[in-house]
């Protein structure tokens, strides 16, 4: 497993407006990347167009030096996961169901479920603790369980790049910790792992590499201490922070808003 | 869940196909000329199997008459036939449209397909073409049916992306403005008392009088549109979950849409061109089904054509045979039938939901 995901001066227009612009990013196997900043910054934007569900309008995205509109919807799926941030689910749908929607890129059109994708669905149920509720109907879940049901769907597929879209938004902070140690475990074991969060404490403690964001621009890219700095902290983020390295070696930082001069 | 799942569809169809066959014997059964099923059963055997083979199986023709064969072969066959295509079409278009559109309220009329349907048959009916022949109706239904859809499509479609609030919004505004045009056809021509009748007799939707031809025109078509559709239920479960979603799973979400529009519009022109517009079988029948079977379109889609069968063979049934010789409007019946009917179901899934 050593896929490489990578972006060479992408933008990406919607409606007249340009929402990314000439991003340079890698996503690199067994590195965990993080994607900050600012509310409608493009970090969620970057992360479409890295798996090729946005257009972009110059430059390119390449999976393997191979430029992803070489490739079929169906092999950008079996190699590339997405997770999107809106978990909503209307159907009764069993998280066995939904799980197993993640074998439908490796299925053939009336291919039954096989042996392998069996083992798949099962594994990443496991792995994301919902085996428990296969059974259960989808639309019946909390949020946290629906985000962890969503990610096991991603890593049914097998994928050796998966890209969150704020998986850990809408959860406590038990499960936004289990979340972030599975990203981080998927990173050891090989996988290229990319997610925007908001969370600088948790960028700081988890991820290998960050970039940040603002008004579509990548302003930043590099290792963790490097990116999280005051300069960035007030610019982007217009807030001023406190550090604090505890004796484990982590860093913490605390925040308050910069006064408005 | 899943394997109970499993059970519920084997139990599910071993309910409803024996039920597709009693009703339809039923319906050919019961009438203002009651015949006795074994009756049913000889004029089949005369009409399907070859000359020799009915007295060579034993059957005794000496009591079928000419009556008979008449009313069995060429007044009810084919209108429960017709019944049952029609049933198992809108049951289908509507488990699609509920797909696309992420919505248990949505319906085959949507998109504006059923206007358009009934705009070219009001057409086939001023012009005096539905009076010289069966086709020129069911033709002309289809063609308003499907340039409706085309008109909609191409207007909610920009740059080979078709976002379904954009296609849902300009269906219903195409729907209205080609009802408009409709009642405006009618209007003018409602001096002309007979062809108006005739219109709103057909807009109201019912079997009256449907022939081999009609079976003939509709069911292929129907037949097509289910098999597109089942080719196409794995797309439809993954759009359900939202079409970015779908698109990160494999699905080509545009060809899958557009595969799928095109199937409801197939189902729903050749529907509304043999019957006219019956309302609640496209909403209910599927919702209905979905509720005993779980949402997984591979078991929906199949599950609503027979289970949307059964019920219009049911209700044409009741039409014709409750005030004889006067018939009742399908379309009443299929509302009166299933709106109550609905309303348990979802009575008691939400109690089992909150328990």
């Amino acid at each position: 497993m050593s896929a490489k995901l990578e972006a060479r001066n992408i933008s990406v227009e919607r409606g007249g407006r340009r929402i990314l612009d000439s991003a340079t990013i890698a996503v690199e196997p067994g590195k965990f990347t993080a994607l900050i900043g600012p509310n409608g910054s493009g970090k969620s934007t970057l992360l479409k167009a890295l798996c090729g569900l946005w257009p972009v309008s110059s430059g390119g995205v390449f999976f393997n030096s191979q430029p992803i509109e070489k490739l079929s919807r169906r092999e950008i799926a079996q190699r590339i996961a997405f997770v999107p941030q809106d978990t909503h689910i209307d159907f009764a749908f069993t998280v066995e169901e939904i799980v197993g929607m993640g074998r439908h890129p490796h299925r053939g059109r009336f291919a039954p479920e096989s042996a392998a994708d069996r083992a798949a669905i099962n594994a990443a149920l496991e792995r994301c603790d919902v085996i428990d509720l296969k059974s259960r109907a989808a639309n019946t879940l909390s949020g946290g369980e629906r985000q962890r049901v969503l990610i096991a769907r991603s890593l049914a597929a097998r994928p050796e790049i998966i890209l969150l879209d704020e998986p850990t938004a809408s959860l406590d902070i038990e499960h936004a910790i289990e979340i972030l140690d599975l990203c981080r475990e998927l990173a050891r074991e090989g996988h290229a792992v990319a997610l925007a969060i908001h969370d600088l404490n948790a960028v700081a403690r988890y991820a290998d590499t960050a970039a940040l964001i603002n008004h579509g621009v990548i302003v930043n890219i590099g290792p963790i201490a490097d990116v999280l700095n005051p300069t960035a902290f007030a610019e982007v983020f217009g807030v001023q922070a406190e550090t604090l390295d505890a004796p484990d070696g982590s860093r913490h930082y605390t925040f308050q808003r910069l006064p408005k001069s | 869940m899943i394997s109970s799942r499993r059970v519920r569809t084997g139990m599910f169809y071993s309910v409803m196909l024996p039920a597709l066959l009693i009703s339809a014997i039923a319906g050919i059964a019961i009438g203002t000329t009651p015949l006795a099923w074994q009756t049913i059963v000889k004029v089949c055997a005369l009409k399907i199997l070859p000359a020799a083979w009915p007295a060579a199986l034993g059957f005794d023709m000496s009591h079928i008459s000419a009556a008979d064969q008449l009313v069995v072969w060429i007044v009810r066959i084919p209108r429960v036939l017709v019944a049952a295509a029609v049933g198992a079409g809108l049951g289908t278009a509507g488990a699609i449209m509920q797909g696309l559109f992420r919505n248990p309220l949505a319906e085959p009329g949507l998109m504006g397909i059923g206007p358009g349907a009934a705009l070219g048959g009001v057409f086939a009916f001023v012009t005096g073409w539905s009076a010289q022949s069966v086709l020129p109706l069911p033709i002309l239904a289809m063609t308003g049916a499907l340039l409706a859809l085309a008109l909609v499509y191409i207007m909610s479609t920009r740059g080979g992306v078709t976002p379904m609030a954009t296609l849902l919004l300009a269906g219903i505004a195409t729907g209205a403005f080609v009802s408009a045009l409709t009642t405006l056809v009618l209007t003018l021509n409602i001096a002309n008392w007979q062809i108006a009748q005739e219109v709103l007799f057909w807009m109201m939707g019912g079997l009256v009088a449907r022939t081999w031809t009609h079976f003939w025109i509709c069911a292929p078509f129907v037949l097509a549109g289910l098999a597109a559709s089942i080719v196409e239920a794995r797309e439809l479960d993954l759009l359900m979950q939202g079409e970015e979603a779908a698109a990160s799973l494999g699905v080509n979400v545009e060809s899958s849409k557009r595969t799928l529009i095109v199937t409801v519009a197939v189902l729903t022109g050749a529907c509304v061109a043999v019957a006219g517009m019956i309302g609640f079988v496209g909403l209910v029948v599927p919702h209905a089904v979905r509720l005993v079977l779980g949402p997984s379109h591979r078991v929906v889609l199949p599950g609503s054509a027979v289970a949307g069968a059964v019920f219009l063979i049911v209700c044409d049934m009741i039409a014709r045979t409750i005030d004889p010789p006067i018939e009742i409007g399908l379309g009443v019946i299929t509302a009166l039938c299933g709106g109550p009917f609905f309303l348990v179901l979802l009575l008691r899934h939400y109690r089992e939901a909150s328990r």
